[in-house]
């Protein structure tokens, strides 16, 4: 569950201060999938990032998966991360110098699955998102859809509570991302993470249960 | 993330710049070669030099003479001597027995009218140069010594060998005979094998009222060898034997206005210590004994001062060269963080914590550490053992004793690659703690 | 004055071309060591050479015998027989010699010693050496007669003769020359018999002068450097050993 309130996130500070996010307040139930819309530069990606623990909490309280994240700093979100947030990102976010078995086993590494378990975990997720045959293939030579697959695979290595997506679609061509959307939601649904996508894709926001649009530091619900 | 997870990764980061994990590496290998080199060649020919001198080798031989001291010589390198004493076996034991004391050495030396090429030469195997010009001949000294104990006397052989011990028709020449008979000092070939006639001189009381006159003992030798000798002044190293006889046939005369029998049956000895370290003390020890001595002190310090500037410097120059080298390593780790910002970030974003993504980065560095350090190791010892083979050809070549520089000490061996390894994990430490501290957020570029 | 009969001796050694041209005698297979010790007078010692050290016939000897040998020439000039006995004998016997040259007669003969003291004398010499051991050569009286010395030393020296060494001595006529020097040779050859040493004989040389005039010094009466090798030549074929040539290349 995700339960945001009094949330205000400032860059800088004194006069050239600028407020990105201005006493929010978010409530995405356990298993809930909302999209969170607004233009460049709306604060969607600080919001996602305080929610991710990418960013420690300046004022308000942020709980995500029974974590309040204004308590957190340094390790303590790192391992927040690790046990709780899967990421997903626009650009993929895979090391181009490992295979796509090996991107999804550094999400295991981080959480000291043995060496033997990681290949396997690794895998079956590759091969839950169609992916087994490419499990040796490293990222220039998959296309754009099946690194985002590879991706969202390494999301959810550790069982995420909450899926975060920044974007998803955004590098994708139009079949590519219906595709990578309906797997992310199929395996949310599957496993019961709670998914909150970032998104300016109208189309795509009309597929979340619940639509927040971000407009001057301000959230509200559409 | 474990050390072997950091150093997968740390391998697939080298190996996704290969040219540029080479370079580095390869400045690490250049300056750790540079290094090994200069230590284990300045190390080497350190300790076979100053083994030799540390271990009172004849370069920091004790030169004793047949006289009494003279109170001032004590405390200088030269020899200052006091009234002759006569010098037998009886001081020598004594000498010997002193604690310290490796090795003594007796000399016997004895004047005598040198003929440099009597006429008939017919004993060369072929006509030699040094007979093409006559020489007249001249008053010199053999000097008289045990040859079988040659590497206990400062002497150097340049060409041929020394006489045989106990050899009565063999001498070994300076080239001090060879400036003499006018031939060119560094051709050895043209004195080998040529023939100098002796004579040993006695005294005769003339008959009546007439002078006294000289008797010579006349022999041949011949010369087989040439060397560079500080046991006496004198341009003939001849077996103990000829001197002995020598000087038992001038004992068989009488003492004259400007000659005096040699009643001491040792004209000096050469004493060897136990260590440099001992010289000092053998000497005042000879010196309560009763006799005259010197050795070189304070020209073996001032060498052994010498010798330790150089290895500084030298070592200096070779670690001046793997620190540059080194830095190599945290220029190239630098580079990589800026290319790898985004993937700091997505590690970050994975869970990884500050010290997962630092060690990253250390194994990075240690890995070309180490493996420039083993390159580099090899490499040191491959060009120690070719300057240690062009060393022992030259000194061959130049007919001197050749120095053995030895191989790679062991723990070169092992710790430079080591010492190598953790330089660069040095080097690396300021890139790690830079990618560590990196925030998440900056580092995805959002 | 023994010098002009020491360089009738040394001539008449220097022009024994015969024996140095003789076929050389039989090499000996024993290389020669020890201490030679060469007895005698005035050519012993080297008058009439340059270069004693280098020149002297026992020096010369030394070189054609080989490293091996130490030499001690007790050579004083004017010694007889007699005087050799006291002042040179004692001192060759203590060095315990393996080889001896013994060239003891010119000196005797202008002493007017008595044959049979000389070769007596003479007996005791080489008879002591022989004793101890060693190899002996001994030197007869080689033909005095021919050196230009004789020839100034008698009435009416011919014009641009050298001069007298003797002074104001005249010396007997030829025909009693030769008598003196043939008895002294038969003692010597008796002594040579009777010791087994072995006889050198500078006699068959023959006129010298003339059939080597560089045999002998300016002075006219020691031989020069040539008759001294000459002379160590006619020693070493006595010895068994071969010598490159009679006439010595020169060194300078």
């Amino acid at each position: 569950m995700i339960r945001v309130r009094g949330l205000t996130h400032r860059y800088g500070a004194g006069e050239g201060a600028l407020t990105v996010l201005c006493d929010v307040q978010m409530d995405v139930p356990d298993g809930g999938y909302a999209a969170v819309m607004g233009v460049s530069g709306a604060g969607k990606s600080t919001l996602l990032s305080i929610l991710g623990g990418l960013e420690a909490v300046q004022q308000g309280t942020v709980c995500v998966g029974g974590e309040d994240l204004a308590t957190l700093r340094g390790r303590q979100l790192a391992r927040f991360r690790r046990a709780r947030i899967g990421f997903v990102f626009q650009d993929f976010g895979l090391l181009t110098m490992l295979t796509a078995r090996e991107n999804v086993e550094l999400a295991l590494t981080l959480t000291g699955v043995p060496r033997g378990r990681r290949k396997e975990q690794a895998d079956q997720l590759l091969g839950e998102v169609g992916l087994a045959a490419r499990a040796t293939h490293r990222p220039p030579k998959l296309s754009g859809g099946e690194l985002q697959r590879v991706a969202i695979a390494r999301a959810l290595a550790n069982r995420p509570a909450v899926l975060l997506a920044d974007e998803p679609t955004g590098n994708l061509d139009e079949d590519s991302a219906i595709r990578v959307m309906e797997l992310l939601e199929r395996l949310r649904a599957e496993r019961g993470c709670t998914l909150v996508v970032v998104t300016h894709n109208p189309e795509l926001a009309a597929r979340a249960d619940e639509r927040l649009r971000l407009s001057r530091g301000q959230l509200v619900r559409q | 993330m474990t050390w072997s997870d950091a150093a997968l990764l740390a391998l697939r980061s080298l190996r996704r710049r290969g040219a540029r994990s080479l370079l580095a590496g390869l400045g690490v290998a250049l300056g750790t070669t540079l290094l090994v080199a200069l230590l284990s060649i300045s190390g080497g020919a350190d300790s076979k030099i100053v083994s030799q001198l540390s271990h009172g080798g004849p370069a920091a031989a004790i030169h004793v003479a047949a006289n009494q001291p003279d109170p001032s010589g004590f405390d200088t390198d030269t020899l200052k001597t006091g009234p002759p004493r006569d010098l037998g076996d009886a001081q020598l034991a004594e000498i010997q027995h002193s604690p310290y004391v490796a090795s003594v050495v007796p000399v016997l030396a004895m004047p005598a009218l040198v003929v440099p090429c009597p006429t008939y030469d017919e004993f060369a195997a072929r006509p030699v140069p040094t007979c093409r010009q006559r020489t007249d001949e001249y008053f010199g000294t053999l000097i008289g010594a045990d040859l079988s104990r040659f590497r206990d006397l400062p002497i150097t052989l340049l060409a041929g060998r020394l006489p045989k011990a106990g050899s009565m028709t063999e001498v070994a020449v300076t080239q001090g005979y060879m400036e003499r008979v006018n031939l060119d000092l560094n051709r050895f070939q043209d004195v080998m094998g040529s023939v100098i006639e002796f004579s040993t001189p006695q005294l005769l009381p003339g008959a009546g009222n007439a002078q006294p006159r000289f008797r010579g003992r006349w022999y041949l030798a011949r010369v087989v060898g040439v060397v560079a000798q500080t046991v006496d002044d004198g341009e003939f190293l001849v077996p103990i034997q000829q001197t002995q006889a020598a000087r038992q046939w001038a004992l068989g005369g009488v003492d004259g206005r400007n000659f005096t029998r040699p009643t001491s049956p040792y004209s000096g000895l050469v004493v060897v210590a136990d260590t440099l370290a001992d010289v000092h003390a053998v000497r005042r020890e000879i010196f309560d004994i009763g006799y005259a001595n010197s050795a070189p002190e304070h020209l073996v310090a001032s060498i052994q001062k010498y010798l330790h500037i150089v290895d500084i410097v030298l070592g200096g120059i070779g670690s001046v060269a793997l620190a540059i080298a080194v830095l190599g390593v945290t220029n190239t780790l630098l580079a990589a963080i800026r290319e790898r910002w985004r993937e700091i970030g997505v590690l970050k974003a994975l869970g990884a914590a500050d010290e997962d993504v630092a060690r990253w980065f250390l194994v990075e560095a240690g890995l070309l550490g180490i493996v420039g350090g083993v390159i580099g190791t090899a490499a040191g010892s491959a060009v120690t053992t070719v300057v240690g083979l062009l060393v022992q050809t030259y000194l061959k070549e130049q007919g001197l004793t050749g120095i053995d520089l030895g191989g790679l000490p062991v723990g070169i061996v092992v710790g430079a690659p080591v010492a190598t390894a953790a330089l660069a994990v040095v080097a690396g430490l300021v890139p790690a703690l830079r990618a560590a501290r990196l925030p998440v957020r900056e580092a995805l570029g959002g | 004055m023994r010098l002009w009969l020491l360089a009738l001796v040394a001539l008449a050694a220097a022009c024994t071309p015969g024996a140095a041209a003789r076929p050389p005698v039989k090499p000996s297979p024993t290389i020669l060591t020890g201490v030679y010790v060469a007895i005698g007078a005035s050519e012993t010692a080297g008058i009439g050479t340059q270069d004693s050290p280098r020149e002297a016939f026992p020096e010369r000897l030394l070189q054609l015998a080989g490293p091996g040998l130490t030499l001690v020439d007790f050579g004083i000039p004017r010694e007889t027989t007699e005087a050799a006995l006291k002042d040179e004998l004692p001192q060759a016997l203590a060095l315990h010699p393996a080889l001896a040259t013994v060239w003891l007669n010119v000196d005797d003969l202008i002493a007017n010693v008595p044959v049979a003291d000389y070769e007596s004398r003479l007996d005791q010499l080489v008879g002591s050496l022989r004793r101890a051991g060693a190899r002996v050569l001994v030197a007869n009286t080689p033909q005095l007669e021919h050196l230009p010395a004789y020839a100034a030393c008698r009435p009416n020296p011919p014009p641009g003769s050298v001069q007298c060494p003797l002074g104001s001595v005249i010396l007997p006529p030829v025909d009693q020359v030769v008598a003196e020097e043939q008895a002294y040779n038969a003692a010597i050859a008796a002594v040579v018999a009777r010791e087994g040493a072995t006889l050198v004989d500078l006699y068959a040389a023959g006129d010298v002068p003339d059939q080597h005039p560089g045999y002998v010094s300016r002075d006219g009466f020691h031989p020069s450097a040539e008759g001294a090798a000459a002379i160590a030549a006619t020693f070493a074929a006595a010895l068994g050993i071969p010598s490159p040539s009679p006439t010595p290349p020169s060194s300078g």
